[in-house]
């Protein structure tokens, strides 16, 4: 998806009190953009680029937005319709954080990548093949992966007002306030 | 919203440039299992094919190493998309 076109989308749905229908509009659009450019076999998908990353977000925020009101009971229908669209970018994103993870090392395997998908470790019955397989990980990226599992964002709901951490002042460089 | 969503990327991207690459994939991964999620707990007796689709969608994720930080999200989803609706209505 063009930057552009990503900057028209978000444009659109951030100025637009959008109905149901605009909502459905808008989503298969950018899921069409989105398999479009990335869903194609594998080895041949571009790496993924924070204006569909943020396009797709947003279009999945208005659908659940709609979803979850109770006055807007065909929301469901719609985000029913979506479903499809919505589970093959959920593969494609875990596929690709699997292979970012993999970046770490010089020449990343398919097998590692493999390895990666079937080595949770939440599993009490299957520790120690976990352990087994995680061992085969090479180092960077078991740090790696530690990293990424330990670091847990506060997923504010997307309708809610975040604050904005650029405008405080204690973020600006220069405009610290000393307590007395 | 869209200003809430741009918002937690863009705050990730002024605390560590490096993140590009895993904190927005994390963030969108999260909405989408949400996504699935919330739909899962409305869908009706009826709805037997899409509860399939979701947990074939799911059930590997919940086994994916780098989707532990999803596990509570994830097991909720699956048990409400596994689980009979005799079972839903008694709870």
């Amino acid at each position: 998806m063009a930057a552009a076109t990503a900057d028209s989308h978000l444009k659109t749905a951030g100025s637009t009190q959008t109905s149901l229908h605009y909502t459905a509009t808008m989503a298969r659009s950018v899921a069409a953009s989105f398999r479009a450019k990335y869903l194609q076999p594998e080895g041949q998908a571009p790496a993924l680029q924070l204006t569909d990353v943020l396009c797709v977000e947003v279009a999945v925020a208005k659908v659940r937005s709609h979803l979850n009101d109770a006055k807007v009971p065909a929301g469901l229908e719609t985000a029913i319709s979506l479903l499809p669209e919505v589970l093959a970018v959920l593969s494609h994103v875990a596929s690709s954080v699997r292979l970012g993870l993999l970046s770490c090392v010089e020449e990343p395997n398919a097998w590692l990548a493999d390895l990666l998908a079937v080595a949770a470790s939440h599993n009490a019955h299957t520790a120690n093949l976990t352990l087994g397989l995680r061992a085969l990980l090479p180092t960077p990226v078991r740090a790696a992966l530690e990293r990424w599992n330990g670091a847990k964002p506060n997923y504010a709901p997307a309708s809610v007002k975040i604050p904005n951490q650029f405008i405080s002042n204690k973020n600006k460089p220069g405009f610290h306030f000393t307590q007395p | 919203m869209v200003v809430g969503v741009v918002s937690q990327h863009a705050s990730r991207l002024y605390r560590c440039d490096s993140c590009l690459s895993n904190e927005s994939p994390k963030l969108l991964t999260h909405a989408l299992v949400s996504f699935a999620s919330e739909l899962v707990a409305k869908l009706g007796p009826g709805d037997a094919s899409l509860r399939q689709q979701i947990v074939a969608a799911l059930l590997p994720l919940s086994q994916d190493a780098c989707a532990e930080y999803l596990h509570e999200l994830l097991s909720a989803a699956l048990l409400d998309a596994t689980s009979d609706d005799q079972q839903k209505q008694v709870s």
